[in-house]
């Protein structure tokens, strides 16, 4: 084992160790009705236990030896064979006595030590158990049969639950990109297994098919199969008695299945009011996808009836739509009757089919019309004239417009959409001999198929031109004819190509551009069965949907690439950082000047010399400012990469305000403002769960039933917005109702119920801070528990999330007319413009939005008011409080502040109220990289996050909320003191 | 074939420093995390989707045992348990064996004296080899 590795596991070794002696000295000491028993007992145990195997791993054997004798004691004690009484506790505390003594000669000598034996025969005494004695091996259990066990099944029910909203995501496709499908399959995979390994192997083929239909982004698919999981949840809630979850997942089916019907529907309605409209193809293809879809969806939520009506439908639309046709206005007219009606029906609950008569006849009806309307289509469609291009596409002048009759014309196309058909052009003298003419006849009546002919001008004659068709080579037809005519002068033949885009002069690229599926030649319709098949395919572009510019301006790039791009990035901040230090170097300047005093400032040589240190400095201070402002240019670009518009944020809740809406019997108005504003995508997820729940308590709590509103004076509908606004370099988001309002009065009330702030001075309270309490953990004025919220996630797990994404929350309200949360974020979270501090040897940051302004003040400038040290500022008193006391950090210097010199007092602010923290130095305003920190360190009240400054050192960053927080902790405590 | 990938979980910086030690000496394996408890173990094992999890039983918060009960529903992984606590037929390696661990392995002691050698040998490495479908480590 290499040395450094050994030195590295000795200091670990001694940390670890330090923190268990710790932890036990102050367990062991305290009396029993310090906290729940068991907890310190298995704290006890478990403290005891490592420091065993620490030892054992050192080769420490004495300590391992009086370890596991604790160990050994502890574990009776755990299992209730003893009690912790004095008699037990006190050879413990021995027990570790000795463990710190061996610990430190282990760590000094690098060696065993000896344990005490009378100690160790004590704790084998209270072990009740020799050392060499182990419990016999008792035979290895048969496997758990997992779905027997209740607890696993509690635990699956669990994960049901968590993974039931990320599996709905997958409603909207539209909206999820690649990481998102891939935390649905994940979520998917992981349920999958769970189902595997419980051995509901059913559910888990449900959901192996719905991870199939995602990845095959089948919309369909994936609704039919999620309406399998809300059925399979709903029975595993049953079977356990607990929620798995079913119900939020049938709840957003449905509400997605009714949205799909409803949109559906009115805008089918609209489509079907108009029949004019209608023989235009891109609306009937329109309505027909619009059919399609509402048929799925009523398969879905088993309403065969009008499922297949709507087929029907989409088929009559997709083959016919003549606009004149006689019986077609009083079809749609009836369609039109009968989609209001299922419209209806569909959103009762239960829903309802369609009667079944009624439809039989109108499908009847509907199939009868096809059929007579398709093949009259077929016939009219080959009689309708030519356009100009499609002759010319064919090699033909336009000119021959005029000769073409509508039997023509069918004739015409019949040879084009023949593929073993030719055209030909001949031109004919049939004036000079009569042998020419009649046999030119017979041949043009047995041998090839005349389509028309009409007469040309050339030098004063009539010439005839006739176009042919025929399945034969231009040189056989060519030769037949120099039989009719040997001599060649009377008939000649031109074989018709399709147009040569060189030949007529046409550039290629137009033909490129040009939609591929979009050709100017006629298009014969297939004349399929004339039955109405139900799912005809939707036609390969959907016209919902616009096309969406997929041009090559767009990159699908990984998240992480990203962040490893803005980690170079802040690679190149830090040496920027350098180089600043490097030009501001003083040293050399000192030695020049040194160097002055010695040789006198006269001599040449040395002032040609600090010239030319002068100029070079300044020429690297202007290289950093350059090099500063271009990273600062890049830095933002970088950001720029990572951001969405918040829309795909916001779009996720219409459907969920109009079903809490509908489930609470109240009327909502939603509105959004702002989409377009772009934040960091890693926030879009974050932001998800508070915004859920604050849309929820605004409909749960917020807004009142319509007949309230009324008679409050109130418009019935209640409005609940979202809106975002940018400012600079911060997004606000503010959720906004016009509800009820606060009711400061219950809040202080139950803030006093709930023990979090006695009677008295919760009267003393602003309004303002009463509010506060709204955040505090477990705090929930709802006085029934309604199905979405009450469920004990309070605004305290909010105002958390939106504080780890380096933001704060606001309350706007007012009794009767409303409430507005305003949360407002940074709009990347990985960059945080912090004010760097110093207190005793530690870097600190302050996130720059705290801080209001850095005063200095000298010693004079303290006062004591009401028990705390102020000092005047802007002629209002500002509490001032030590940061190391505020953080508890060990605090040097005086205080209150004396003697001569500046005082530093950070101005922190939140909201409107301002407290003074004193720092030892101040250092410089700097944009941080936030790093995840050590869960351990994240722990620690205060800490918001670390960072690495250039020289390497940490800097912790501190969480502004939670330090003035801490800060008024601490002033109160001050206060408290005797003064 | 891409190396079997291997989450380690122990409440113990030392413990965590000396058993990846000993996993990093296999050049044949690959130790993807380290988790100080359950809860950050559940979420690595989500994330890092490892190949195998080792796993100590006795951790504050959430016990090894709680986090197989996790494990066993979403992951595929194999856990081995490398805890002192979970002597053959202690009622702890029963439950373990019962939730599903491939193995369960004494934590390691004697460590300062390891060399490479040894550390290829080991019983740890010997038993990540097996639970993976590799051939056993050479005997040092």
């Amino acid at each position: 084992m290499s040395s450094e590795l050994i030195e590295t596991l000795w200091r670990q070794f001694g940390v670890e160790a330090g923190e268990h002696f710790d932890l036990l000295e102050k367990l062991l000491s305290a009396t029993s009705g310090d906290g729940p028993e068991a907890e310190r007992i298995a704290a006890l145990f478990r403290s005891f236990h490592s420091l065993k195997g620490a030892a054992r791993a050192m080769d420490l054997f004495a300590m391992e030896a009086v370890a596991h004798r604790a160990e050994t004691i502890l574990g009776r004690v755990r299992t209730g064979a003893m009690a912790l009484t004095e008699e037990v506790a006190a050879p413990l505390l021995e027990a570790l006595d000795a463990l710190r003594g061996l610990a430190d000669s282990g760590m000094r000598d690098r060696r065993d030590g000896q344990a005490p034996a009378d100690l160790l025969a004590r704790l084998d005494l209270l072990g009740g158990e020799a050392p060499a004695t182990r419990h016999a091996p008792a035979p290895p259990p048969p496997p758990v049969r997992l779905h027997e066990n209740e607890r696993m099944l509690g635990l699956f029910v669990g994960l049901l639950h968590d993974g039931m909203a990320t599996l709905t995501r997958a409603l909207d496709l539209d909206s999820l990109d690649e990481e998102g499908t891939r935390s649905v399959d994940d979520t998917a995979d992981r349920l999958e297994l769970a189902c595997e390994r419980l051995n509901f192997l059913p559910f888990a083929d449900t959901l192996r098919r719905f991870r199939e239909a995602l990845a095959a982004r089948d919309a369909d698919a994936i609704l039919r199969e999620l309406q399998s999981v809300a059925t399979a949840s709903a029975r595993i809630g049953r079977l356990t008695g607990k929620d798995a979850g079913a119900a939020i997942l049938a709840t957003l089916l449905a509400d997605h299945n009714a949205q799909v019907l409803a949109q559906g529907s009115t805008r089918a309605d609209a489509l079907l009011a108009d029949p004019a409209a209608l023989s235009d193809a891109s609306a009937a293809a329109e309505l027909a996808g619009l059919l399609d879809r509402m048929a799925a969806t009523l398969d879905i939520v088993r309403l065969p009836r009008g499922s297949a009506l709507l087929r029907v439908l989409a088929d009559v639309m997709r083959r016919a739509a003549p606009a004149d046709h006689a019986d077609w206005p009083v079809l749609l007219a009836d369609a039109r009757t009968a989609l209001a009606d299922l419209t209806v029906r569909a959103a009762r609950e239960p829903a309802e089919d369609l009667d079944a008569d009624g439809v039989d006849a109108l499908e009847g009806r509907l199939r009868t019309f096809v059929d007579v309307v398709s093949a009259e289509r077929e016939a009219g469609e080959a009689r309708r004239p030519l356009t100009v291009e499609e002759l010319s596409s064919l090699g033909l002048d336009s000119g021959l417009l005029r000769f073409l009759s509508p039997d023509s014309t069918a004739d015409l196309r019949a040879a084009i959409a023949d593929p073993e058909m030719r055209l030909y052009e001949v031109t004919a003298f049939l004036e000079t001999s009569p042998e020419v003419a009649s046999g030119f006849v017979q041949w043009m009546g047995s041998k090839v198929r005349a389509i028309t002919n009409w007469p040309e001008f050339i030098d004063g004659k009539t010439w005839l031109r006739v176009l042919i068709a025929s399945p034969q080579e231009l040189s056989a037809l060519a030769d037949a004819l120099a039989g009719i005519d040997p001599g060649g002068g009377f008939l000649r033949i031109r074989a018709c190509a399709p147009s040569d885009p060189v030949d007529e002069g046409v550039e290629p690229i137009v033909a490129d551009t040009m939609p591929p599926d979009a050709p100017s030649l006629p298009v014969v319709q297939s004349a399929g069965p004339p039955v109405a098949t139900p799912t005809a395919p939707p036609p390969a572009n959907p016209p919902v949907r616009p096309a969406a510019s997929t041009g090559g301006g767009v990159l699908r790039v990984p998240g992480e690439v990203i962040d490893r791009f803005m980690a170079r990035i802040d690679g190149m901040v830090l040496l920027s950082g350098d180089l600043n230090a490097t030009a501001n170097d003083l040293r050399l300047e000192s030695a020049l000047a040194s160097l002055t005093e010695r040789l006198g400032a006269g001599d040449p040589d040395l002032r040609a010399l600090r010239e030319a240190v002068e100029h070079h400095r300044r020429d690297l201070l202007d290289l950093d400012t350059q090099l500063s402002r271009s990273v600062d240019r890049l830095r933002e670009a970088a950001l720029d990469l990572r951001v969405v518009p918040i829309e795909t944020l916001f779009n996720q809740f219409p459907r969920v305000v109009r079903e809490l809406a509908r489930v609470q019997g109240k009327s909502v108005r939603f509105a959004t403002e702002g989409g377009e504003v772009r934040i960091d995508k890693s926030m879009v997820e974050m932001l998800y769960d508070p915004l859920m729940h604050m849309v929820r308590n605004a409909i749960d709590h917020g807004i009142e039933p319509p007949a309230d509103r009324e008679a409050a004076g109130k418009p019935a509908q209640a409005t609940l917005s979202l809106r975002a606004i940018q400012r600079n370099s911060r997004v606000v988001v503010e959720i906004a109702e016009d509800g009820r309002g606060i009711a400061t009065e219950a809040v202080r009330a139950k803030a006093v119920r709930q023990g979090l702030i006695g009677e008295e001075d919760s009267l003393r309270l602003s309004a303002d801070a009463v509010r506060e309490f709204i955040f505090a953990p477990g705090f929930s004025t709802a006085e029934t528990v309604t199905e979405t919220s009450g469920r004990g996630v309070g605004m305290d797990v909010v105002r958390n999330a939106i504080t780890r994404l380096g933001g704060s929350i606001a309350i706007r309200t007012r009794e009767g007319a409303g409430t507005a949360f305003a949360i407002d974020l940074p709009l990347s979270a990985a960059i945080l413009r912090t004010l760097l501090v110093q207190v005793d040897d530690q870097v600190l940051a302050i996130p720059d939005r705290f801080v209001e302004e850095v005063c200095g003040f000298t010693a004079d400038d303290f006062h004591r008011v009401s028990g705390c040290w102020t000092v005047m500022r802007r002629k209002r008193v500002l509490p001032v409080v030590r940061l190391a006391d505020a953080l508890g950090f060990p605090a040097e210097g005086d205080w209150p502040p004396s003697g001569p010199g500046q005082r530093l007092v950070v101005v922190l602010r939140q909201g409107s109220r301002r407290i003074g923290l004193e720092i030892d130095k101040l250092l410089r305003r700097g944009d941080l990289f936030v790093r995840e920190s050590h869960p351990g360190l994240a722990e620690v009240p205060g800490v918001g996050g670390v960072s690495l400054l250039n020289d390497g050192r940490i800097v912790i960053i501190l969480d502004g909320d939670e330090l003035y927080r801490l800060a008024a902790v601490a002033q109160r405590r001050e206060a408290d003191a005797p003064a | 074939m891409a190396k079997p990938t291997i989450l380690l979980v122990d409440d113990s910086v030392l413990m965590r420093t000396i058993i990846g030690d000993i996993v990093r000496a296999d050049d044949e394996l690959s130790l993807v995390g380290a988790a100080e408890n359950g809860k950050v173990a559940l979420e690595m094992v989500k994330s890092l989707k490892p190949d195998i999890v080792l796993l100590d039983i006795e951790m504050p918060e959430m016990s090894g045992l709680e986090v197989m009960e996790h494990l066993s529903l979403m992951s595929r992984a194999k856990v081995i348990i490398i805890s002192s606590v979970a002597q053959v037929g202690s009622p702890e390696a029963n439950e373990a064996r019962a939730l599903g661990a491939v193995e369960i392995i004494a934590k390691p002691s004697g460590t300062m004296s390891l060399d490479l050698a040894h550390k290829k040998g080991h019983d740890i490495v010997a038993a990540i080899r097996r639970a993976a479908g590799l051939a056993p480590p050479a005997k040092p």
